[in-house]
């Protein structure tokens, strides 16, 4: 059964429960008020690969963090959370990052076929997706190794959730993007297709080179928890209500994103509890 | 049984529970952002003792916070807590400290030996272990009489949870690193990017690329962090319940002890109750 009660929730937090660890290494060369990917910092979870060819990302995947599985009508929630900074006025957020591709180039201006990252072919599980005109979905281009200094923006053709395809509006993607800079496409939806909402990626044409190859790619997630960490060295607790006891689907490959107020992302150190029940 | 209600919760609260006072004193030179053990610090629970040779360590361990084992299936959970800070802005955590080791030396470069500092070895109960791989142990180096004033990297070697071994690189002792009583680096974030995904769970030996020009005393010691509590403003009481503490387990002989993220360059001193329910 679900937890549905007090009960529920004081025997799960008390016998019933996956640890999560957070002991993560500073991110730099970061802009304020851009998300920041903490998929490949070192550290505890554990820096992930740089992802090539599209596939469904899982618990099991190097750099989640880990829990037990749950046999149904048992479900996973996140309980408690706690966590630090050593900059002020930063944003914690848990993702479960469903899918991802990488190895796209910042120093060609051929198209790039984006082939296999869509969530129909990918085919995550229901309750990972959420909402099935995949609302609950957050797409992201991540940078994984540092772009090139000359201007450029990227045009992303993808298909939305009623199978019509078209180009988003354009992303910056010279001046340099750095490893672990994250850029949200929900935003860049033209106006013709707002009330749509993306479910595949299809291809990816920059309108020049940057000057560096680096490496990039597109990462689909669902946000799960957000923590504020206003104050550097500060620890900031929030239990279940806060949190808004959020539901943790089997095989959900949590990671960790900030919204920084500065250029890193600071030394991260927390932890917390995902109850079962 | 252990406590799966809310109503078993509040008997706990009401009549089946051990007050552990906290009193300790304040632990000077240390670092703002930088984790502080008051294993060493005076008071209540009392100074701990400083460790030579690798052992577990228990409630029974002089340093912890006392209370009595349970017998199974009743457990023990941190119910409430009660605490007030001498200093602004001080985030406390409670440890299990699981083992310990001291008796290293500031004041030489040549490699010395730590040996039976392995969890394999030591063997902690399961329980307070966690998670199978050691993902929820925490390992730090940790101060416990002062050593020089200069700065020397520590090369680290350590054996993983796959049983390789590797070095770890980036902890300093004297200067500005593991100087002082109390001074701790953790290991984690140390851990190479060859060995993601790997967790410690032992340390083999330890050289440093100078002198600090004193011996001193540090070691090494692994812990697991049981709960987490902020308090914003000096001389205020902050009151915790089993909701804000994440009602968290405390498996029997666990030696419960504080850490501190201060602020500034002292821990401060830190009074309060914990509140450990049984059943």
């Amino acid at each position: 059964m679900a937890i549905t009660t007090m009960d529920g929730l004081v025997s799960a937090l008390g016998n019933n429960s996956s640890r999560i660890i957070i002991d993560k290494a500073s991110v730099a060369n970061q802009a304020a008020g851009r998300y920041a990917s903490l998929w490949r910092a070192l550290g505890q979870p554990a820096q992930a690969a740089i992802p090539t060819t599209a596939a469904v990302t899982t618990s099991a995947t190097l750099g989640a963090m880990g829990f037990s599985n749950q046999t149904a009508p048992a479900t996973s929630y996140i309980s408690y959370l706690f966590a630090t900074c050593s900059n002020s006025v930063m944003t914690l957020e848990i993702h479960d990052r469903i899918a991802h591709i990488g190895g796209f180039l910042l120093n060609t201006t051929s198209s790039q076929t984006v082939t296999g990252m869509n969530l129909d072919t990918l085919a995550p599980s229901a309750e990972r997706i959420g909402e099935a005109d995949y609302s609950d979905c957050q797409w992201w281009i991540e940078v994984y190794t540092d772009g090139g200094a000359t201007a450029s923006n990227a045009t992303i053709n993808v298909t939305y959730d009623d199978n019509s395809t078209g180009n988003l509006n354009t992303q910056a993607v010279g001046g340099t993007i750095r490893a672990g800079n994250m850029f949200a496409l929900t935003p860049l939806i033209p106006s013709a297709k707002q009330g749509f909402f993306i479910k595949a990626i299809n291809s990816v044409i920059l309108s020049a080179s940057t000057g560096t190859a680096g490496n990039f790619g597109f990462t689909v997630t669902r946000s799960r928890a957000t923590l504020p960490m206003p104050v550097a060295n500060y620890s900031v607790v929030l239990d279940w209500a806060s949190l808004g006891f959020p539901k943790i689907p089997n095989d959900s490959c949590l990671m960790l994103v900030m919204l920084p107020s500065t250029t890193s992302t600071g030394t991260l150190r927390g932890g917390g509890k995902i109850i079962h029940g | 049984m252990t406590i799966n209600t809310i109503s078993a919760l509040t008997d706990a609260l009401n009549a089946d529970y051990t007050s552990v006072v906290i009193n300790k004193s304040s632990l000077a030179n240390q670092i703002a952002g930088r984790y502080v053990s008051l294993w060493t610090a005076s008071g209540l629970p009392l100074t701990g003792t400083i460790p030579s040779t690798p052992v577990v360590t228990t409630s029974a361990t002089t340093g912890a916070m006392i209370f009595p084992n349970q017998t199974s299936p009743r457990i023990s959970y941190i119910g409430q807590v009660t605490l007030n800070p001498s200093l602004t802005g001080t985030s406390i955590e409670i440890h299990d400290r699981l083992a310990h080791m001291g008796g290293l030396s500031g004041g030489t470069t040549l490699l010395q030996t730590i040996t039976g500092m392995n969890l394999d070895t030591l063997a902690p109960s399961a329980d307070r272990i966690g998670a199978a791989d050691y993902s929820d142990c925490q390992w730090w180096l940790e101060g416990y009489t002062a050593v020089g004033a200069t700065a020397a990297s520590a090369t680290i070697n350590v054996t993983y949870s796959d049983n390789s071994t590797g070095n770890l690189s980036g902890a300093t002792v004297g200067g500005t690193g593991v100087r002082y009583p109390g001074n701790t680096t953790a290991l984690t974030p140390l851990i190479p990017a060859a060995k993601q995904g790997l967790y410690i769970k032992g340390v083999n030996t330890i050289q440093l690329s100078a002198s600090t020009t004193g011996t001193g005393n540090f070691g090494f010691s692994v812990t697991r962090s049981r709960s987490v509590f902020l308090l914003e403003i000096a001389n205020k009481t902050y009151t915790f319940d089993w909701a804000s503490l994440g009602f968290p387990s405390i498996s029997n002989d666990s030696c419960l002890q504080l850490f501190v993220l201060p602020t500034t360059t002292s821990s401060g001193a830190i009074r309060g109750l914990c509140k450990l329910v049984h059943g």
